[in-house]
């Protein structure tokens, strides 16, 4: 009785399965395939040695099958979705470490200014090898993030091996909202200098406040902008729109087409400039990944911007969150993006049109410290290493509006 | 290690097991089942109707179907029917290459044990090291069969793997690949004690060791006083072998069971009478790289007391799978049960635990209490003429180059003392 019930329930659910979409010849392999799985199914639930949880074997064919489609496609199930929905709404708590794998261990790439990791002393380059003394070795790095965080105000133990420090030695951490400034913006020179470090809902607002303070506070020495895209690994396409149109007057910023040619969405500037056609400089580096590319490669295509840097990462494509009910999403590439010459990013990237690598940069001839009156040497205020990049970026920005002014005195 | 040969004697009862394939579930299947199968069958659907590029429905439930089986465990996998026809001519040696029998911990690869004289012996890699990278590629996310068709590559060519050994630094382990040899059985004699070394069950195992027994019986005659088996760093292989070895020394008992869920059958593999040693004491060394048929050898023993277990904690790794075809789709490698000692403990689990523990140590002689003070060391002493280079040359201590195995000997020790217990009761 069971048995028949079973099967005949099987079919009803790969009938539903079935798409409508696909055409009547191949909805026979179609549903062969689906049989096959379901057997599969049937075969491990039958006569698997030990315990089966069907849920986490079917989490784990999704996943697989998503994965097997390109980097970016992949299954959250229930807890991971609900705890990435979590985060946003601000009520799971972090460290404030920028983390990679490295031979194993968690590498910290950065601490976050003002954030309880840092307060706690953490430092980039520390190797975090237990995390509440459970050994990391193995985990991948969204499990030992996932580990990381937690609720607001309980605390972690890391396990930390420091260059030049002997022993491994614990740090404990008490996880805080971490609250990830979309938009970071000050005066460098003449120039309004904006950095954006990922495209969030805050993004337009953010360049909007930058703009206007940073006007307002420059007055008429207003030169141009840099846009700082450097390891900015995108967000939402929306808000790389945005940003794109603060400086836009008018024109397609990028164009998505899904696997149906007919469904190409465009995307297109309306409202003015923010810069009033002042020369704007965007600096790209590896790092700078799909919406930084949406916005460095309109404002290319466009001539609007001068690109500066490094090649960017190269990828072209759009994913959409499609939740599945108590189960989790699914995040599956659904298009690729075009630049509004038509030309796709998809692995090959943004070349800058003035290509300038990262560099150290050592005075050959150091000026000799100043002594002040009472006979001390005066520390100079910034004693952070000089961000090369920049510097050439603030150069060009510089020339041109010196060479802009000339010709409009012509 | 994949228990290549341990599958191919479950062969014979495939085809009757294969007849089950439809669902003769026994455990009733609740309503959650067939709401985890439409969502998988929407997200199904979703792939092929909103996936930016058209992808093959067979690719999808491929990737589904290997997904899920993998995340049940290493050895449970689907083979398309071309791979499995592969399979059947020819001989893969998964250590090929390396010398390294591995499994997969934690998403990660790890050394079950290194292969005698293969490039990972003789580097010195260990049971329970694991493998993150190889040349520089994340392990992460890879199958045991990508895993070993990466370690295996071609023999000549270099390989990087970025190793991490519990309680130390991460290192890289450089190796150039080779076709490592299939090892084979070693004997010898020492005093009155019979020494002999199973790397690895092969399919003349049992005989190479029923033979060597013979050549160390006319060596040493009445005077063999006990035998050490050494099945340390063997990673398993034959499993048939192994029951035929255990029953070569015991007369009579059980050897070993498997037992699978509910529904699957029980097999029990039993000794005959007769033992090649009658009854003379065996010394069993196992050690951490001691896997699957090794472990059923020394279950075996344990249970029955036939052999005292020296040396450390086998790794725990004894699982049966089962080959069941999916009609033209090919066939799914299913692990079906597992093996368990006469004393009722899973082979796949902990391990099993020798009666005397002896780690592998460095014996440092101390035939000197303090050391040796010469007329140079004292206060105020003269010069040394610059001919009398004696000093320099004597604090090079020479250091034998081939350290001594301290579980061996401790192993003969035992067998020694053991006979001498003998002797005094036959006394008495």
């Amino acid at each position: 009785m069971i048995k028949a019930a079973l099967s005949s329930a099987i079919v009803a659910v790969w009938l539903v399965a079935v798409p409508t979409s696909a055409s009547a010849a191949d909805a026979g392999t179609t549903y062969e395939q689906l049989n096959l799985f379901g057997d599969v199914f049937e075969l491990v639930r039958a006569r698997y040695v030990g315990e089966v949880n069907e849920l986490r074997l079917v989490n784990a064919a999704i996943d697989s099958m998503l994965t097997s489609l390109d980097p970016h496609s992949s299954f959250m199930d229930a807890e991971t979705y609900g705890s990435m929905q979590e985060r946003t709404s601000g009520e799971f708590g972090g460290l404030g470490i920028e983390v990679r794998m490295d031979e194993g261990f968690v590498l910290v790439v950065r601490p976050m200014p003002d954030t309880p990791a840092e307060q706690a002393g953490v430092e980039a380059g520390d190797h975090i090898t237990h995390l509440d003394g459970n050994d990391v070795t193995g985990m991948s790095l969204s499990d030992a993030v996932d580990l990381m965080r937690g609720r607001v105000n309980s605390t972690i133990e890391l396990t930390v091996e420091r260059e030049g420090v002997a022993d491994p030695f614990n740090i404990t951490v008490t996880r805080a909202v971490i609250r990830m400034a979309s938009v970071r913006y000050r005066v460098e020179g003449n120039a309004a200098y904006i950095l954006i470090t990922s495209f969030s809902e805050q993004t337009e607002s953010g360049i909007k406040r930058a703009m206007v303070e940073l006007r307002d506070e420059l007055g008429d020495d207003f030169e141009g902008v840099i846009l700082d895209l450097r390891g900015n690994p995108g967000g939402l396409l929306e808000q790389s729109v945005a940003a794109t149109e603060a400086f836009l007057e008018r024109g397609e910023v990028v164009a998505t087409r899904a696997r149906d040619p007919s469904r190409v969405q465009r995307y297109t500037a309306r409202r003015g400039d923010l810069a009033d056609g002042k020369p704007i400089i965007v600096l790209i580096n590896g790092g700078s990944a799909s919406a930084s590319e949406i916005v460095a490669g309109a404002l290319q295509d466009h001539q609007r911007a001068l690109i500066v840097g490094t090649r960017s990462f190269g990828k072209g494509s759009v994913q959409t969150i499609m939740p599945m009910g108590e189960y989790g999403a699914m995040r599956l590439t659904t298009s690729r993006y075009y630049t509004p010459s038509g030309r796709s990013i998809q692995g090959t990237g943004i070349t800058p049109d003035v290509v300038v690598e990262q560099a150290q940069i050592e005075p050959l001839f150091p000026k000799p410290p100043e002594i002040g009156p009472d006979g001390q040497e005066i520390v100079p205020f910034d004693t952070g290493p000089i961000d090369y990049q920049l510097t050439r970026a603030l150069d060009l920005l510089h020339a041109m509006a010196v060479f802009q002014g000339g010709l409009a005195a012509n | 290690m994949k228990m290549q040969v341990m599958r191919s004697t479950l062969t014979a009862g495939v085809a009757a097991l294969a007849l089950l394939a439809t669902p003769s579930v026994g455990q009733a299947a609740d309503p959650k089942t067939y709401e985890v199968l439409n969502l998988f069958g929407d997200a199904f659907d979703r792939v092929r109707s909103a996936y930016v590029e058209e992808v093959a429905d067979e690719a999808l439930i491929g990737a589904a179907i290997d997904g899920m089986l993998a995340a049940l465990d290493p050895l449970s996998r689907f083979y398309t029917p071309e791979q499995y026809a592969a399979l059947q001519t020819q001989t893969i040696r998964t250590y090929d290459g390396l010398g390294l029998a591995v499994t997969m911990d934690g998403g990660v690869a790890m050394i079950i044990a290194a292969i005698d004289g293969g490039p990972g012996d003789r580097l010195g890699l260990m049971p329970g090291d694991l493998i993150v990278e190889i040349n520089t590629t994340p392990v992460f996310g890879m199958t045991l069969d990508q895993t070993i068709a990466d370690l295996i590559g071609t023999p000549g060519t270099m390989v990087d793997l970025t190793m991490v050994r519990p309680g130390s630094d991460p290192f890289l382990a450089s190796m150039v690949r080779e076709s490592v040899a299939v090892p084979e059985i070693s004997f010898s004699t020492q005093d009155t004690t019979g020494y002999v070394r199973v790397p690895l069950f092969t399919d003349t195992s049992a005989a190479d060791v029923s033979n060597a027994i013979a050549a160390i019986r006319q060596d040493l005659g009445d005077g063999l006083e006990g035998l050490v088996l050494d099945l340390r760093n063997n990673p398993g292989g034959a499993f048939d072998q192994a029951v035929e070895i255990a029953d070569l020394f015991m007369d009579g008992g059980d050897i070993v069971t498997s037992r699978g869920n509910s529904d699957e059958a029980t097999q029990d593999w039993v000794a005959d009478a007769g033992d090649l040693l009658d009854g003379l004491p065996i010394v069993l060394l196992v050690n951490g790289g001691s896997a699957a048929a090794a472990e059923v050898v020394a279950g075996a023993f344990k249970s029955s007391s036939r052999a005292i277990l020296l040396g450390e904690n086998t790794f725990g790794k004894g699982s049966a799978q089962t080959i069941v075809p999916m009609g033209d789709f090919g066939f799914v490698q299913l692990t079906t049960s597992h093996y368990y000692t006469p004393s009722g403990v899973s082979i796949d689990d902990a391990g099993i635990a020798p009666e005397i523990v002896v780690e592998p140590s460095l014996v440092i002689l101390q035939t000197r209490n303090f050391p040796r003070r010469t007329e140079a060391d004292l206060r105020g002493a003269l010069d040394v003429p610059e001919e009398g280079g004696d000093e320099v040359a004597e604090e090079e201590v020479a250091i034998d180059d081939e350290t001594p195995d301290y579980q061996l000997a401790r192993a003969f020790d035992l067998l020694h003392a053991l006979a001498l217990l003998n002797q005094q009761a036959a006394a008495n």
